[in-house]
C-alpha cells in the first residue's frame, strides 16, 4: 500500500470533510425536526392548560398526550439510522433539560395560581418554545 | 497502531508525518468507514454503506479488519422484526482517526 504524497493526504483531508458534513446534515435534520415539534407541542400544550382552568379531566389528558407525543417522537428519533456524534447529543440534551425545567416551572406556577387565565399562559406558552428554539439556532449555527 | 519509523525517517529528530499514519486507515474504504462513523455516535449498516458507496459484501469485509484492529464495534439488534446492524466508532479508533487526520495535515503542510 503506498504511502500518500501531499496532494493524496490534501485529497484524503477534503474526503474527510466532505463526509464528515454529509452525515451533520443528516443528523441535525433529525434534531431540529425534534425541537421543531416538541416546540409546537409544547406552546399548544400550555395553551390548551391555560383555557382548560380548573377542568383536571382535561389537563391530565393534555398532559397525556404531549407525554405520548414526545416519548414516540423521541424513540423514533433514537431508532433512525444514524445518531448524532456525542457534542451533538449535548447541545440536544441541554435544551431539553431547560424545556423540562421551563414546563415545570409554568404548570408549578401557573396551576395553582393562575388557573384559565389566558394572560398568564399564553406568553408562558411562547416561552416554553424558547429554549428549544435556541436548541434548534445553535444546531443550525453548528 | 502506527506504522514503525522507517529508513525515510528525519534524521534531524524529527519524524516523518507518514511514520504517524495508521496502517489500517491507508485502504480508502476503511478511511470512508471511519470519517462517517466519526461524525456521529452510531450508524446502520445501510447507512454507512449508502454514505462510503460500496456493496455490502466489501463493506463488511473492511469494517471486520476494522473490529480486528479495535476501531470499530458491531452491534446486531432488531427494529421490530427486522435485523438491525450498528457500527460505531470505539475510542481507540477515534484516537487513531484524529492521529491520522493530524498526520494528513502535516504530509499535506509538507506538500509530501
Amino acid at each position: 500500500m503506498s504511502e500518500p504524497t501531499g496532494s493524496d493526504a490534501a485529497r484524503s483531508l477534503a474526503d474527510a470533510e466532505r463526509i464528515a458534513t454529509l452525515v451533520r446534515a443528516r443528523t441535525s435534520q433529525n434534531v431540529v425536526s425534534w425541537l421543531a415539534g416538541t416546540a409546537v407541542a409544547s406552546a399548544f400544550y400550555l395553551t390548551g392548560v391555560g383555557a382548560a382552568g380548573r377542568e383536571w379531566d382535561w389537563i391530565a389528558m393534555l398532559s397525556g398526550l404531549l407525554g405520548t407525543a414526545v416519548v414516540s417522537v423521541t424513540a423514533l428519533f433514537f431508532s433512525t439510522d444514524v445518531t448524532g456524534a456525542r457534542a451533538q447529543l449535548r447541545r440536544w440534551w441541554r435544551a431539553v433539560l431547560v424545556w423540562l425545567l421551563v414546563l415545570g416551572v409554568a404548570l408549578g406556577v401557573g396551576l395553582p395560581l393562575f388557573p384559565g387565565q389566558l394572560w398568564f399562559w399564553l406568553p408562558i406558552a411562547v416561552v416554553s418554545a424558547v429554549p428549544l428554539m435556541v436548541g434548534i439556532a445553535l444546531e443550525v449555527r453548528e | 497502531m502506527s506504522t514503525a519509523p522507517g529508513p525515510g525517517a528525519r534524521g534531524d529528530g524529527g519524524e516523518h508525518p507518514r511514520h504517524r499514519l495508521e496502517q489500517p486507515l491507508l485502504h480508502a474504504v476503511r478511511f470512508s468507514i471511519v470519517a462517517t462513523l466519526s461524525a456521529s455516535e452510531m450508524a446502520e449498516f445501510a447507512f454507512v454503506r449508502d454514505t462510503v458507496e460500496v456493496s455490502d459484501s466489501v463493506l463488511s469485509k473492511q469494517v471486520a479488519v476494522l473490529e480486528n484492529a479495535g476501531y470499530v464495534s458491531v452491534l446486531k439488534g432488531y427494529a421490530g422484526k427486522r435485523p438491525r446492524t450498528w457500527l460505531r466508532l470505539t475510542p481507540d479508533g477515534r484516537d487513531a482517526f484524529a492521529r491520522h487526520l493530524e498526520a494528513l495535515r502535516d504530509i499535506a503542510r509538507q506538500g509530501g
